[in-house]
């Protein structure tokens, strides 16, 4: 336990510097700056108090799911999570790591972790700052947990398939970009029944089990969910089990191949 | 007891027939050879192999063919075997953003020692780091970054050290402890394999040797043993003494001695047989009265024996 | 005793002795190391496959296009075909370049900071605006290549059927290939401006090309908040959409409607999309610069 806790600090300290921080942090607030304009702009509107909340949730809807979830959640993610393996693999430090007496499964598993905990933070702080604003507007609290809950499984399906292509490809980023804005923004919203292969979708299908009714009343089914059918427990399930997945994979590139680093 | 130069007595690692290939290209082609308790060189020029002969051995790399055995088994076959193991790759391995006692801390907590923290200090104190520990390893120089690696492989105390070019980018002052830290690793019994191209100091650090040469193996074992293995080269013998003409006139045409020449006050001999050489020179010293200064092979060092394995001459 | 006399033997060595080609030779040496690097051409097979890839999205359908029209006769562009007219092709070739500017831009300039070869740039006879125009030029002419190659093809492939003649045809829509020229300076600096920016401060070419991309494809929404909604000052806000300026350029110099473009909604003439991307190309040859200037 204590070099599986020891592999994931050191892995975040590694990968996760202030700069960079910042900047994925600024990049992850873009839904919530977008919210708050349309929130300042409201201030002066003349509609009935039912209408504007109509419309604040009409927003908020429309930015989690076409913004929030389907472009920052998978772009954060993967520019951490690609680094988590593949900086070692840039950086010569494989051999370090794996040349000790740890199962090549809890290195795995605890890559896929580091990756989860550190883009989470970047994308919980992002999915946080965009309740807390909507209960804000909309005066109630309800919102905050599901959004928070969709994120972190989003990321962490995101964080189970990006960790493996960091070690595996060079480009992964370029290889994960095409993944998220072709596959997922392309392919899978024109083939709805695609949707269990579409990681921010499985995140925001636990949103809309967990968030009050009128959330699944404003989103656009077939775009956001596809075939999906809103649901926590199935969502974290199928998160859990992406997570498992990959770390037996690390854990199979590990023991099969030859480990990346120099020649003479 | 072995009869076969390449092979230790009571081996702890053994290479059999390995082979390594990358595509289209051979860089390891049946090695066969084993390292036991002591220190043993690793030589080779540039491409010859030994990295990727280490990396075998340490089990980062897999043999296209044959078998690396570390006490009997596969490096891969059971991860606490990497208990026994400690590794200095060439390349930098090392976080920058970490400490020199964070890294060896978190070194010694990945090798499940019981107290990561002094195992860590007690290394820092060996590779003599304790008063830069609280830096970031990315700040260091390249000296520092090799003592920082050496460290992290001995902190857990491991049987094997395996070092790829772990004297590069060392001072004279840092070379000489480390040369001097290695051998007394390998005098405690401990496994340790030495890859370098600085000869000198292999040649200070021990007298067994591995040569390899276009990944095969060249030669194997002790260093004068492999030199006068190597009877088709003639040796070379420097002779100095106080009537230099007269005696090198002497020497010439005797059938012992292959060729002479004189260099001022020097004489250089070649033989074939440096036993009748020895008695030849004797003889002649004593019949023409001549004082001799100096009789001693050119050619037995480790640079000389290197070059005639690598090009032949 | 010693002969203090000396002498230097001819050993082989001799110094370079052919002609110098100075600053300009370096420049233009940078621009094609940059077109190598870009396409892939001395590399792996699989360093081509994405940009050749992308240049086959961009070439292919124009010379598809014209060899369709070729074999089954001529027809009008502008209204018959599938792909329009030279503006309507410039939209899809538009997103051809954010792809390949999102990788291109970071690989020219990254991969020289982390493997520490600034150092031999500066010990060359070689100022720092010849480092960065030797870049930027690379990035410029093979982005002008994806956009200009195709439209020749199509306007060559038209003037040779046009009933008026071939020679008659070239003449006759020459404005185009003007209108073309335009367009491709302001998508090509439009869109590889940023990327530039961004790969200038970024360490790793993978988070430069994914913050790139969320950049340009974010910038839009941006501008449609700002569009609708009514706060003082909003609808400069709509000029942060980064995808949209060069459309803006490309509707005008082609006579289009502006359609939903935010910046032209709240009432932004063209001429205001052209002094943004300039601007943009111009901080960033500053910002560039100003880094360059601490490395080289």
């Amino acid at each position: 336990m204590r070099a599986f806790l020891a592999i994931i600090r050191v892995t975040i300290r590694q990968t996760l510097r202030l700069r960079r921080a910042i900047g994925l942090v600024i990049l992850s607030g873009a839904a919530t700056a977008m919210y708050l304009l349309i929130i300042l702009a409201s201030r002066n509107s003349t509609g009935s108090l039912a209408g504007q909340r109509q419309d604040a949730i009409d927003a908020a809807v429309g930015l989690s799911a076409s913004v929030f979830m389907n472009i920052l959640v998978p772009v954060v993610t993967l520019i951490i999570a690609t680094s988590v393996l593949g900086d070692e693999r840039r950086d010569n430090t494989m051999s370090f790591l794996v040349l000790r007496p740890i199962r090549r499964f809890n290195i795995g598993a605890a890559k896929v972790v580091a990756a989860f905990l550190e883009a989470f933070t970047v994308t919980g702080i992002g999915a946080a700052s965009l309740g807390v604003l909507v209960a804000i507007k909309i005066h109630s609290f309800a919102w905050l947990v599901p959004l928070v809950v969709g994120a972190a499984i989003a990321t962490a399906a995101y964080a189970a398939i990006f960790v493996p292509l960091g070690y595996l490809l060079k480009r992964a980023t370029l290889i994960g970009l095409t993944y998220v804005f072709i596959w997922e923004n392309g392919i899978v919203a024109a083939i709805p029944g695609l949707a269990t292969l579409s990681p921010w979708r499985i995140g925001l299908s636990a949103t809309a089990a967990l968030a009050p009714a009128e959330f699944t009343e404003h989103i656009p089914t077939d775009f956001a969910l596809g075939s999906l059918n809103p649901g926590a427990g199935g969502a974290l399930a199928k998160a859990v089990i992406m997570g498992i997945a990959a770390a037996a994979l690390v854990a199979s590139i590990l023991r099969r191949r030859d480990l990346a680093g120099g020649s003479s | 007891m072995t009869t076969k130069p390449a092979l230790a007595a009571n081996p702890t690692i053994e290479v059999n027939d390995v082979s390594k290939w990358f595509g289209q290209k051979v860089a390891v082609s049946a090695v066969s050879c084993s390292f036991g308790p002591g220190l043993t060189g690793l030589l080779g020029p540039n491409g010859a192999g030994k990295t990727t002969l280490l990396r075998m051995l340490t089990g980062l790399t897999l043999p296209s063919q044959g078998e690396v055995l570390i006490e009997g088994a596969r490096p891969r076959s059971n991860v606490d075997r990497y208990r026994d193991i400690g590794f200095v790759p060439e390349e930098s391995a090392l976080y920058d953003a970490l400490s020199a006692r964070e890294y060896l801390t978190y070194a010694a907590t990945l090798s499940r020692v019981k107290d990561p923290r002094a195992a860590a200090d007690r290394a820092l104190e060996t590779v003599d780091l304790t008063g830069d520990a609280n830096r970031r390893v990315g700040g260091f120089s390249k000296g520092m970054r090799q003592r920082t690696k050496v460290a992290a492989a001995l902190v857990h105390d491991p049987k094997i050290l395996v070092l790829d070019e772990p004297l590069n980018g060392t001072d004279p002052v840092q070379r000489a402890h480390l040369i001097h830290l290695l051998g007394e690793l390998a005098a405690n019994g401990k496994t340790v394999i030495v890859s370098s191209h600085v000869l000198q100091e292999v040649e200070r650090m021990t007298a067994r040797v591995i040569a390899i040469v276009d990944g095969k193996l060249a030669a194997a074992g002790d260093i004068a043993a492999i030199r006068r293995a190597m009877s088709h080269i003639p040796y070379r013998v420097l002779v100095q003494c106080d009537k230099p003409r007269e005696f090198a006139a002497a020497l010439l045409g005797n059938t012992a001695i292959t060729s002479v020449s004189l260099e001022e006050d020097r004489i250089h001999l070649e033989t074939t047989d440096l036993l009748a050489l020895g008695r030849v020179v004797a003889r002649y010293a004593s019949d023409l009265d001549v004082r001799l200064a100096t009789f001693a092979p050119e050619d037995e060092s480790l640079e000389s024996v290197f070059r005639y394995l690598v090009d032949g001459r | 005793m010693t002969d203090d006399s000396g002498v230097v033997y001819d050993l082989g060595y001799k110094p370079y002795e052919g002609q110098r080609l100075g600053r300009s030779g370096a420049i233009k040496a940078m621009i094609k190391d940059g077109l190598r690097r870009s396409f892939g051409i001395r590399r792996k097979a699989r360093k081509k496959i994405y940009p050749w890839l992308l240049a086959g999205i961009a070439f292919l359908p124009a010379i598809a296009f014209v060899a369709f029209a070729f074999l089954w006769g001529s027809f009008s562009p502008d209204s018959e075909s599938p792909f329009g007219g030279h503006a309507q092709y410039i939209s899809l070739v538009g997103t051809v370049i954010i792809l390949f500017v999102a990788s291109a831009a970071p690989n020219l300039l990254i991969p020289d900071r982390e493997d520490g070869v600034l150092a031999v740039y500066s010990s060359r006879p070689m100022t720092v605006w010849d480092y960065i125009l030797g870049r930027v030029g690379a990035l410029f002419a093979v982005a002008a290549t994806f956009f200009i190659v195709p439209n020749l093809v199509m306007y060559v492939g038209l003037a040779a059927l046009d009933k008026a003649g071939f020679a008659s045809a070239l003449v006759n829509n020459l404005d185009d290939l003007v209108k073309v020229l335009v367009t491709m300076f302001a998508y090509v600096v439009g869109y590889g401006a940023p990327a530039l920016l961004i790969a200038t401060y970024a360490k790793r070419v993978g988070p430069a090309v994914g913050v790139y991309l969320a950049t340009i494809f974010i910038s839009p929404a941006f501008a449609e908040i700002f569009k609708v909604i009514d706060l003082p000052g909003g609808r400069f806000g709509t000029l942060v959409s980064l995808q949209q300026h060069p459309e803006v350029i490309r509707n005008w110099a082609f006579g289009e409607s502006q359609g939903d473009i935010p910046m032209t909604s709240v009432g932004f003439e063209p001429w205001v999309s052209a002094v943004f991307i300039a601007a943009v190309g111009a901080l960033t040859m500053y910002l560039m610069a100003r880094r360059y200037r601490r490395e080289l």
